[in-house]
């Protein structure tokens, strides 16, 4: 048996294209190299950008990506929701948020606060007591992990 | 060679994994009640922070432990830091948690940008107003997700 980077040229080239099956492991799957990291490569991800204002729904079918939402201000202390319509979600997983890159408040969060078959729900939350309020377009790093209760 | 047989031959240990980065075509799943997927021994690493609560460090591994300062962090504050690693691309979702060592009853972390090389942890005590201040070193365990947005 070969090592394993020929193995998984082997299950990537059966065939003309890459093998679009999904491997399951029986064990757990771990990596122990300090920088490659485990994720998600060219071709899984998308992006969008939100319209209108901050509650409006986007919609993205990609297991990971970049969402840019809209710049409606957002005073202090206050939520803005949006629906991530996605068909690659099940209701079991979880979808991990984090802001790349545009808040202006200095104190903008966001978070996951719904999972559904199809789509979750993201909450930007502006946590600051007082001005400055959030302003900017912010960009949002999601990917969804696959998980299960059963 | 079909990825079932190929993922069979893993299954019963029949492959011994190297250190080059493996990418599937089809997605990748463990179905193993408590083994999980992510990082082992070997991926990791620990940084303790100096000075204050906004100084930066430095770590360049995909998952790993911050300990931050113990300078107090006022109720409605919040205290950024810089994590500087080299394993962070522009497209990835940090996911923390805080492991221990809050002591304010209501303090957060969160990824409030993500850049090529480095990411900032905004440390939140959401206690109101003259509430109880935030004068724990906390641990915030990390891992990185490797992300895109095409």
């Amino acid at each position: 048996m070969g090592n394993f980077s020929n193995i998984i040229s082997n299950i990537n080239n059966s065939g003309t294209a890459r093998d679009p099956d999904t491997a399951i492991f029986g064990g757990g799957l771990h990596s122990s190299n300090a920088t490659g990291g485990i994720g998600y490569d060219t071709g899984a991800g998308g992006s969008v950008t939100q319209l209108t204002s901050r509650t409006t729904g986007v919609t993205l079918n990609a297991i990971c990506g970049t969402i840019t939402t809209d710049d409606e201000v957002l005073l202090a202390e206050e939520n803005a929701d949006f629906t991530v319509t996605n068909s690659a979600v099940a209701i079991g997983d979880v979808v991990a948020v984090c802001i790349q890159s545009g808040g202006d408040s200095g104190s903008t969060v966001v978070e996951v606060v719904t999972v559904a078959a199809g789509s979750f729900v993201i909450s930007v939350a502006n946590h600051g007591a007082a001005a400055p309020y959030e302003t900017a377009a912010i960009l949002i790093n999601f990917a969804i992990l696959k998980s299960v209760s059963a | 060679m079909s990825s079932a047989n190929v993922i069979a031959q893993i299954n019963n240990n029949e492959i011994t994994g190297n250190t080059d980065t493996a990418t599937f075509g089809g997605g990748l799943k463990s179905s193993h009640a408590t083994g999980g997927v992510g990082y082992s021994t070997g991926a990791g690493g620990a940084v303790t922070q100096i000075t204050n609560r906004s100084t930066g460090v430095t770590l360049n591994t995909v998952c790993g432990t911050i300990t931050t300062d113990n300078t107090s962090l006022a109720a409605e504050g919040n205290a950024d830091f810089i994590v500087t690693n080299s394993a962070v691309a522009i497209g990835d979702v940090i996911i923390l948690s805080i492991h221990s060592g809050q002591e304010g009853g209501n303090t957060s972390a969160a990824v409030i940008t993500v850049a090529a090389g480095s990411f900032t942890i905004q440390v939140s005590n959401n206690n109101a107003a003259g509430g109880t201040a935030e004068t724990g070193a906390m641990l915030i365990n990390f891992v990185v997700v490797k992300s895109v947005s095409a």
